[in-house]
Parts: structure tokens; C-alpha cells; sequence
């Protein structure tokens, strides 16, 4: 797998763009992130101690800021370490505010299917973590992954959902399902911490969606000294998986345990005219249009 | 020099940002080519991006998750390294090589982490070695930072029970311990904060140590997870621990958040079994600290407790909760003698909110509270909005618990706290009140319960402050009113008796109803009541409602008669009628007399009426004259259809009656009244008695002989009357 990891910019009209395709053999790990949302009380702590640790619970006990466990899986071939954040539901918890969502891979936003206003505030948690988490990063925020789930349907000796619906507090499946369909066809899990159940199946799917997005972030922008050297007045810049020339040097990556780097200068490139593409797995193409600002 | 302080912050954390990112850069190369003495060293720099101090805590916390997630990736080589060329051992040691003491314990805790997975080492060790080697930071910022990172990795490897780190020497114990003394440090550089710095940015520092909170409120989090703390080494070890470090800060904002955190962290089951514990700490905090917040928020989750099941409520009584609460308060308000009004109500309020989950059965704990609140703000003057808020919150509680006025009425303390609302909150209140028995369709049984009820909610009733001159908005009024007349139809007794003196109750609730009142329930009491509410009514200026609502009331023309006998006389003694509604009435009074549906009785109603026109200082001279002759007419008339009938008559005792009036009229000095149209009458009546249709009526006799007396008496009296009277002959 390649993987562009580093472009700097320099003084806004020098670029450099520091690209090495490491070969990610099958034993390395992948790290993805993963915050867990919504109200005090729906179980966020729960779902991630069943799926953690095997444990569950009865007892509240708030949450307070945000820290995270790991836990380690197998996906199709790779070895993946889910780094998965719980925080604190209540809002006085939180005094230290929310850089924690930065680098995110997927955002579980949880709710209790008995209370209706856990449901109701998803949509403040969905905004605002968008919000946080965008504001400096332009890529388009309706394509980060969410998933949804409808925590404790144990409660009430498992009646059916139907049968609960009917109680104006509880919030029915097609409620939730409609709602994850309008938010861009969220995936939806109906869960019991307490009875284990679909826990493991929902946070296997977390984990996909995490990987299917494993995000670009390792690529950023900032401002250092210029640098002076290997010159490039090509107007369009393309990274391939073999071989490709590149300003005035070769690399190679055909070997999945070679990997290299170039420094390379790219004269007038704005910020956002720079893009990158991750297309299939093995396969990372930076993509550089020179348009002036 | 000015410079723009939040500018300045955001050009030093996009500079640190750069920093930590470049040579994050350099480390992910080394790393990448397992260099690791690069590597420690690009770490090592990319750490002394924290050192700075020009950072606000959210700007740190900032930079800070930065550098995390890039040691999460030194983290992963060492871990991989430490199985290969290099033992982590070695690495524990080498990592204390960097030059920086920030940096050096951030690898030292990111190694260390490492360490204790490894298994190399007994995690008590390297957990005590590493808490320890902490100390090394003083500074406030960096130090919280640094010890919350230490915390963060090593939460999952304490040794706690089920844990794979726990075993040999390793026991909870030292979990326990490790937390609880990283907390103490924190804790300690959380309030040495304050004293940092020039005494003019004492607030920006509040602010920003507020901020911090959570890093300090961090630890008790993670000994609320720790599975190996029963309640035995809760309650022996670790609260007591954590309050000493509380109530020996003697720091108002610490003392108040970790009391909250306290509360919030720990299970309901602790609290329940170690609230003497908690409460007695409560005292002891700095006067300025918000108790009332941190006991409500204790009380609440304990009725949350209580109220998401019934098993766990004899817990509650076994530990006297309610008892150790209510103490509490009462030393908490003592020991805090600024504490407003409004506080010590909020307290109560809870408690009372808390009695009611937890003892829905006492209703003596409820009169108790109401009664503990009532001393509170006896003597208080004007209460703040604020506290008369809380009032309305604590009086509504009981109405929601119950759903039955009932219940609430039973409370002897419930009516003396609405004595300390003003006369908006009042309302307010009694508007409260009704909702509830509308809601409830609660029946008002007993005229005491009315009693009592429309004693609490007399706001609605009575203008209870005489100089408020509030200009009250119409509508609202109207809804008031609207609200009290709802309530009526609550107010039921199957047992006519019972519902007599309920009604009597609501016509007026002062005057006592006595037994000889209550003795029957008759329709003339009854018909009475209604009279009243008619009086009641016509004050509004729809009159003719009144008078239609009760026509339709009085279904048969036995009760028509009466209801009107009613109607005419309430008029008669009311004055607040203009002369056109007075008019208007007075006709319409007339006019339903006169269609009364029997003669006679049409007859007495019309000469009843004749009162109506008859005002002191207005023109009704002719009109009583008139309506005098109208009931001469229909008792002619009456006359007529008795001969057709029976040939017997009744009708001159009709005559006779009219007599009366006029002889009254007469004597009043209405002057349309003449002598001649008395002696007319007399004749009139004197022929109809001896006349051979009619039979001999003895009480017909009785009464004209009586009145006849009456005029010779007149006459005997001599004077102004005297004088008036001779000119009638008999």
C-alpha cells in the first residue's frame, strides 16, 4: 500500500512535497480513531466495556473528559487497532472542549431507544461534531463516516420494539432508520450493552467504515523556511504505485518493504488547489493542479 | 505596546503546531528506518513544543492531542522495537537521555506503558516510578498535561481485578494508590494555580484553571472504572482519601467540582452506603462553595436511583437517607450563613423531590420539609424572584407526586409557604393548583376540602395586595377567572347534604356554616345558593345571561316562581346598576313575571316588581303606580278564569295582597298612590267577599281584617301618618 504522507507548502508559492511510498507490509498495524457521541446516560461507557472488556455494568458513573481504549482486530487481512474515545455525555465534563476529535476515522453516535430526547439532540451531536472537526479542514464533511446506534432495547423485559413504540418516550426503529437515511444512509445498529448484544457486529462495522475512510490526514499544509532546491516547473504532478519520474529523480516501490522519499518544489500551488486521491488500496495518486489564486 | 492576546496565542500554537509537525516528520522517518536514536531525538524536540507557556488550556490541550497521536506511533514502534534489536529495558533507560525534562517524561510514561505490558516488570513498580518521576513538573499547565498522559496510558494496564497485570505482588491496592496519589499531585497543581502570576489576571487564571478541571476530575473517573473497588475499599479507603484531599485544598472551585465529580462518578450503591461520609465532608468546605448545587445534584440521582426501581428502596430506609439528608441541609444552611433564601429552598426542594421518590408513603417528611422552609424564610421579608421560584418548584412537586389535590391539602405546612408568594407568584401557584385537579379530574368531596382549597388558591379569589395597582392585562384576568370556574365542576358529593355545604363553602368561604343551615338540604337553600350566584353573576355586565342561565336552570314554573322571587329581590337590594341597566332589568324582571305560567302567580311577581321602580331620588313614581295596576289587571283576570272554572275564587286574596302594596306605596309617600285608589281596592275587595260565588275564606278574612287594623292603627298613630291615613275610610 502507498500512502502519500507529507506535503508542506511553503510561503504560499513553494511547495514542497515530501512523498514517500512505504510499503504497508501485512504486519503493520492500522490505526483508526473512532469518538463516540450523544447524551448523558444512553451507554456509551457500557458499549465500549462489553466490547472491550466483557463487562457490563448497571451502575451509572459519568463520564468525565474523554479518553479512549484500544482494542485490536482482525479485518479481512489486517491487523487493525480500534483507538475508541468515550466521552463525557454531560456538557459540564467537558470543560478542556473537543480537540480530541481531531484525526477522526468514524464518529458512533449513540442514543437510548427509550428516551426520546436522546434521540432528539442526535442532530446537535452530528452538527457540532462536523462543525469541530471541519472548520479548518476543507474536505467535504457529508462524506465522513457516522453510525448510529439505538442502545439498550433490552429495557422493558425485550418487549418488542413495536409494541414500546407506541409509548411517546421510545423512538422507533423506522424513526431512527428514516433519520440515518436523511443524514446520507448512516448505518443503524440497535444494540444491548447489557445483554451483548450486537455489539461486537456493530463495532466491526465502526471499524469498516473507519478503514474505508482511512482518512488523508496525514497530509497537511504549513508554512516553513523556502527551500531552493529541485526546482520543478511541470504543471500537473502525479504519484503512481511503479515507477514514475519525478523532478529530475526516480523512485520505485515495487517491493513491499522499499520505500522512499523525494523533496520535491512545485512553484505556485494555493492550498486547496491540492488534492489527493486515494483510490484502491494499493494505489495513491497526488493530484496537483497549478491554478493561480 | 497593544497587542491582541488571542491573535497572539493563535500565531504561537500555529507556530507550535509547525514545530511538533516537522519533527514529527523527522521521527516518522527514523522510526521508518528503525533509527531509534533519531528517533528519540525528533521525539524529544517535537515534545519541546509543550514546554511553551503562552498557551491558553484549550490552545494546549490542542497542541497536546497533537503530539498524542504521534506518540501513539512511537508507542506502536517501541512496542514492536522492544520485541526486536532493543529490550525495553534498555529503552526505559534510554529514553531518559533527552535533555528536556518534559520530554523526557512524556517517553519515559509512553516507554513506561510499553514496560508494564511487557510484564518485565511488577506494573506497581514502574506505575510507582513513573507517578513519582512527575514531580518533576512544577508548572501548573504542563504538569496537569503531563500527568493526565500518564494516566491515559496507563489506564488499561492498571492492576485491577480481572486484569492481566493483576497477580503476585500486583494487587488493586496498588491501582488504587497510583490514582489516588496522581490525583493528590494534580489536584495540588490545580490549586497552586491561583497563586501563579500577577494578581490582576486572577480572573483570566480562574478561567483557565476551570478549564482544566476535567484533567483533575479525570482520576476520579478512572477509580470509578476500576472493577476491584468494592464498596469496602470505597468507603474505607478511597473516599475518604479523596475528601481529605477535597476538604484540605480549602479551594472553593475545586472543592465544588470535585464534590460534584465525586457525585456524579461514583454508583448510587456507594453513595446510599457511605452518605454519612459524603454529607460530613459537606460542612467542612470553604463558606463560598455552591452546596446547594452539589447536595441537589446528590439527591437527584439518588431519586433517579429510587425511582428506577422498587427493589432498592428498602436500601433507603436502612440507611435512614432521609433522615442523614435533612440533617445535612439544616448544618449545611447553619454553616453557611450567606447562603440566600433562594439556596436553602432549592435544598429543600430536592430533598422534598427526593422524599417523594424515595418515602412517597411519608407524608410527614413532606409537612416536615414544607415546615423547614417555612422557618427558613419567615422573617425574610420580600423574597427574590429567584427564591420565589424555587417555592413554586417545591409547592408543585407534591402535585405532581400525588396527582390529587388530596394529598396536598392534607399538608398542614402547604398553605403557610404560599403565604410567602406575592400576589403574581401566587396566582401563578393556584393556577398550578387547578391545572392539577382539571388534569387529574380530581373531585373536590367536602366542603372542608374546598375550604382549604380555596384558601390556597385565593389569589384567583380575593385581591389579595389592595395597592397593587399592576394594570393586569384583561385576558390574563379572564384566564384566571376562567380557570376558578373550571374548577367548580370538580367540586362533587354524590350525597345532596354533603353538597350543600361544599356549595355553601364556595359562596362564601368566610362565614361559618352553621347547623341549623345545614340542617336540610332543601331546594329553598339550594335556590338560595344559586340567588347568590346570580348576584354574583349580574355584577359582570351581562345580566341577561343571568337571569336566562338561571330560567334555564329553573326547569318547572313552581321553581320559575320562586327563582324569580329571587331574582326581584336581589335586584331590589342592589345598587351598582347605572339607571339604563337598571331599567332594562327591572323591565325584564316585569316581563318575566308576567308570563309566568299560572295567574296568580304572575299576579304576586308583577306587584313584587312594583319595588324594583320604586328608588329613592329616581322618577319611578308612575311606574310603580303602573305595575301595580298590571298585577290588578291579571288578578282580574284571574278572577274571570276562577268563575269560569269552579265558580270558587281564590283571587281576592290577591287583592288583598295588592292592598298591602299599595297601602305601602301610600305610606312611602308615593304620591301617584291616592286615597281614592285605596278606598277603590277596599270596596273592590269588600264586594268580591260578600259576594255569593265566592266561598267563605277564612284566611282571606283573617287578612283584610288584620290589614284594616293596620290602617286604624295608622290613623291612631296621630301626626304627619296619622294625618295621611285619616282621609281613608273604612
Amino acid at each position: 500500500m502507498y500512502g502519500a504522507r507529507r506535503i508542506l507548502t511553503h510561503n504560499g508559492d513553494e511547495l514542497v512535497v515530501f512523498c514517500w511510498c512505504f510499503a504497508m507490509s501485512l504486519r503493520r498495524r492500522t490505526l483508526l480513531k473512532v469518538i463516540v457521541l450523544g447524551d448523558s446516560g444512553v451507554g456509551k461507557t457500557s458499549l465500549m466495556n462489553q466490547y472491550v472488556h466483557k463487562k457490563f455494568s448497571q451502575q451509572y458513573k459519568a463520564t468525565i473528559g474523554a479518553d479512549f481504549v484500544t482494542k485490536e482486530l482482525q479485518i479481512d487481512d489486517r491487523l487493525v487497532t480500534l483507538q475508541i474515545w468515550d466521552t463525557a455525555g454531560q456538557e459540564r465534563f467537558q470543560s478542556l472542549g473537543v480537540a480530541f476529535y481531531r484525526g477522526a476515522d468514524c464518529c458512533v453516535l449513540v442514543y437510548d431507544v427509550n428516551v426520546m430526547r436522546s434521540f432528539d439532540t442526535l442532530d446537535t451531536w452530528h452538527e457540532e461534531f462536523l462543525k469541530q472537526c471541519f472548520q479548518a479542514n476543507p474536505s467535504d464533511p457529508s462524506t465522513f463516516p457516522f453510525i448510529l446506534l439505538g442502545n439498550k432495547i433490552d429495557i422493558d423485559g425485550g418487549n418488542s420494539r413495536v409494541v414500546r413504540s407506541r409509548y411517546a418516550h421510545s423512538v422507533s426503529e423506522k424513526k431512527a432508520r428514516e433519520w440515518c437515511a436523511a443524514k446520507g444512509n448512516i448505518p443503524y445498529f440497535e444494540t444491548s450493552a447489557k445483554e451483548d448484544h450486537n455489539v461486537d457486529a456493530s463495532f466491526l462495522s465502526i471499524a469498516r467504515t473507519a478503514m474505508a475512510n482511512e482518512h488523508e490526514q496525514d497530509i497537511f499544509l504549513q508554512n516553513t523556511k523556502k527551500i531552493q532546491q529541485n526546482r520543478i516547473e511541470k504543471r500537473e504532478l502525479e504519484i503512481r504505485g511503479g515507477k514514475k519520474e519525478i523532478a529530475g529523480g526516480t523512485y520505485e516501490n515495487e517491493h513491499d518493504d522499499i520505500y522512499l522519499y523525494e523533496d520535491v518544489l512545485l512553484p505556485d500551488i494555493s492550498r486547496e488547489s491540492l488534492r489527493l486521491y486515494k483510490k484502491q488500496s494499493n494505489e495513491v495518486v497526488v493530484h496537483v493542479n497549478h491554478t493561480k489564486e | 505596546m497593544i497587542s491582541d492576546g488571542v491573535e497572539d496565542e493563535e500565531k504561537w500554537l500555529t507556530a507550535g503546531i509547525a514545530g511538533l509537525q516537522q519533527n514529527a516528520f523527522y521521527m516518522h522517518r527514523a522510526l521508518d528506518s528503525n533509527n531509534i536514536k533519531d528517533a528519540l531525538k525528533y521525539s524529544a524536540q517535537m515534545l519541546s513544543e509543550l514546554r511553551t507557556s503562552r498557551l491558553s488550556p484549550h490552545k494546549y490541550y490542542e497542541l497536546y492531542m497533537r503530539a498524542f497521536d504521534e506518540l501513539r506511533k512511537l508507542e506502536i514502534f517501541f512496542k514492536e522495537e522492544s520485541n526486536r534489536s532493543c529490550s525495553i529495558i534498555e529503552l526505559y533507560e534510554l529514553v531518559q537521555h533527552a535533555g528536556n525534562i518534559l520530554p523526557r517524561l512524556y517517553l519515559l510514561c509512553t516507554v513506561g506503558s510499553v514496560y508494564i505490558r511487557s510484564k518485565e516488570a511488577p506494573a506497581k513498580d514502574i506505575l510507582k516510578d513513573l507517578v513519582e518521576m512527575c514531580r518533576g513538573i512544577q508548572h501548573p499547565l504542563r504538569g496537569l498535561f503531563l500527568r493526565s498522559y500518564l494516566s491515559q496510558v496507563s489506564r488499561d494496564k492498571l492492576p485491577d481485578i480481572g486484569s492481566e497485570y493483576e497477580g503476585d505482588e500486583n494487587t488493586v491496592m496498588d491501582a488504587v494508590e497510583f490514582v489516588l496519589q496522581n490525583f493528590t499531585e494534580m489536584n495540588k497543581l490545580w490549586v497552586r494555580m491561583q497563586h501563579q502570576g500577577p494578581a490582576r489576571e486572577k480572573e483570566k487564571r480562574e478561567k483557565e484553571r476551570n478549564e482544566l478541571r476535567d484533567l483533575v476530575g479525570k482520576n476520579l473517573h478512572v477509580l470509578s472504572q476500576i472493577e476491584g473497588i468494592d464498596l469496602e475499599l470505597y468507603r474505607d479507603v478511597v473516599l475518604p482519601r479523596v475528601l481529605e484531599q477535597v476538604v484540605n485544598c480549602k479551594d472553593d472551585l475545586a472543592q465544588y467540582y470535585l464534590m460534584d465529580c465525586i457525585i456524579q462518578v461514583f454508583p448510587d450503591e456507594y453513595h446510599l452506603q457511605t452518605l454519612e461520609t459524603l454529607l460530613g465532608a459537606c460542612p467542612q468546605l470553604q463558606p463560598s462553595v455552591d452546596i446547594k448545587t452539589v447536595l441537589s445534584g446528590l439527591m437527584e440521582r439518588l431519586s433517579n436511583y429510587a425511582a428506577s426501581s422498587t427493589e432498592v428502596l428498602p436500601e433507603f430506609v436502612q440507611v435512614e437517607a432521609f433522615a442523614k439528608l435533612n440533617n445535612a441541609i439544616g448544618q449545611v444552611i447553619e454553616a453557611q450563613a450567606d447562603m440566600p433564601v433562594f439556596g436553602a429552598v432549592a435544598l429543600y426542594s430536592s430533598l422534598l423531590t427526593f422524599t417523594l421518590h424515595v418515602h412517597p408513603d411519608r407524608l410527614d417528611y413532606v409537612d416536615q420539609i414544607l415546615g423547614a422552609c417555612v422557618s427558613k424564610i419567615a422573617g425574610k421579608g420580600k423574597l427574590e424572584a429567584k427564591a420565589t421560584k424555587q417555592i413554586v418548584a417545591l409547592l408543585s412537586a407534591p402535585l405532581e407526586k400525588y396527582n390529587d389535590i388530596d394529598t396536598a391539602l392534607k399538608l398542614s405546612n402547604y398553605p403557610l409557604v404560599m403565604e410567602y408568594l406575592d400576589d403574581r407568584t401566587n396566582k401563578v401557584m393556584s393556577n398550578v393548583i387547578i391545572q392539577s385537579i382539571m388534569k387529574n379530574k380530581t373531585h373536590i368531596s367536602t366542603a372542608d376540602k374546598v375550604g382549604a382549597l380555596f384558601e390556597l388558591i385565593k389569589g384567583l379569589i380575593k385581591d389579595l395586595d389592595a395597592n397593587n395597582d399592576d394594570e393586569m392585562d384583561e385576558d390574563d384576568f379572564k384566564e384566571e377567572q376562567n380557570s376558578v370556574a373550571r374548577l367548580i365542576q370538580m367540586l362533587y358529593n354524590n350525597d345532596p347534604e354533603e353538597m350543600l355545604k361544599l356549595v355553601r363553602r364556595v359562596q362564601s368561604q368566610d362565614d361559618n356554616v352553621t347547623e341549623e343551615e345545614t340542617a336540610s338540604a332543601t331546594p329553598k337553600k339550594i335556590f338560595q345558593i344559586l340567588n347568590q350566584t346570580i348576584e354574583t353573576l349580574s355584577t359582570v355586565p351581562v345580566p341577561d345571561l343571568a337571569l336566562r342561565l338561571y330560567l334555564e336552570c329553573a326547569e318547572d314554573s313552581k321553581a320559575q316562581v320562586t327563582a324569580l322571587y329571587l331574582i326581584i329581590g336581589t335586584l331590589q337590594r342592589m345598587h351598582t346598576f347605572g339607571v339604563e341597566n337598571r331599567d332594562t332589568l327591572t323591565h325584564k324582571a316585569t316581563g318575566y313575571s308576567a308570563k309566568l305560567l299560572k295567574k296568580p302567580d304572575q299576579c304576586r311577581a308583577v306587584y313584587a316588581c312594583s319595588h324594583l321602580f320604586w328608588v329613592e331620588d329616581q322618577d319611578g313614581v308612575k311606574d310603580v303606580l303602573l305595575c301595580l295596576k298590571r298585577a290588578l289587571r291579571i288578578a282580574n283576570a284571574a278572577q274571570q278564569m276562577a268563575n269560569v272554572a269552579k265558580g270558587s275564587s281564590g283571587s281576592v286574596m290577591l287583592f288583598i295582597e295588592i292592598l298591602n302594596k299599595y297601602l305601602y306605596f301610600f305610606e312611602k309617600g308615593n304620591t301617584q298612590i291616592t286615597v281614592a285608589s285605596i278606598q277603590g281596592l277596599i270596596e273592590l275587595v269588600t264586594t268580591e267577599m260578600q259576594s255569593d260565588t265566592s266561598t267563605s275564606d277564612p284566611a282571606a278574612d283573617a287578612f283584610l281584617a288584620s290589614t284594616i287594623r293596620y290602617i286604624q292603627s295608622q290613623k291612631d298613630k296621630g301626626g304627619a301618618t296619622g294625618e295621611k291615613f285619616e282621609a281613608i275610610k273604612v
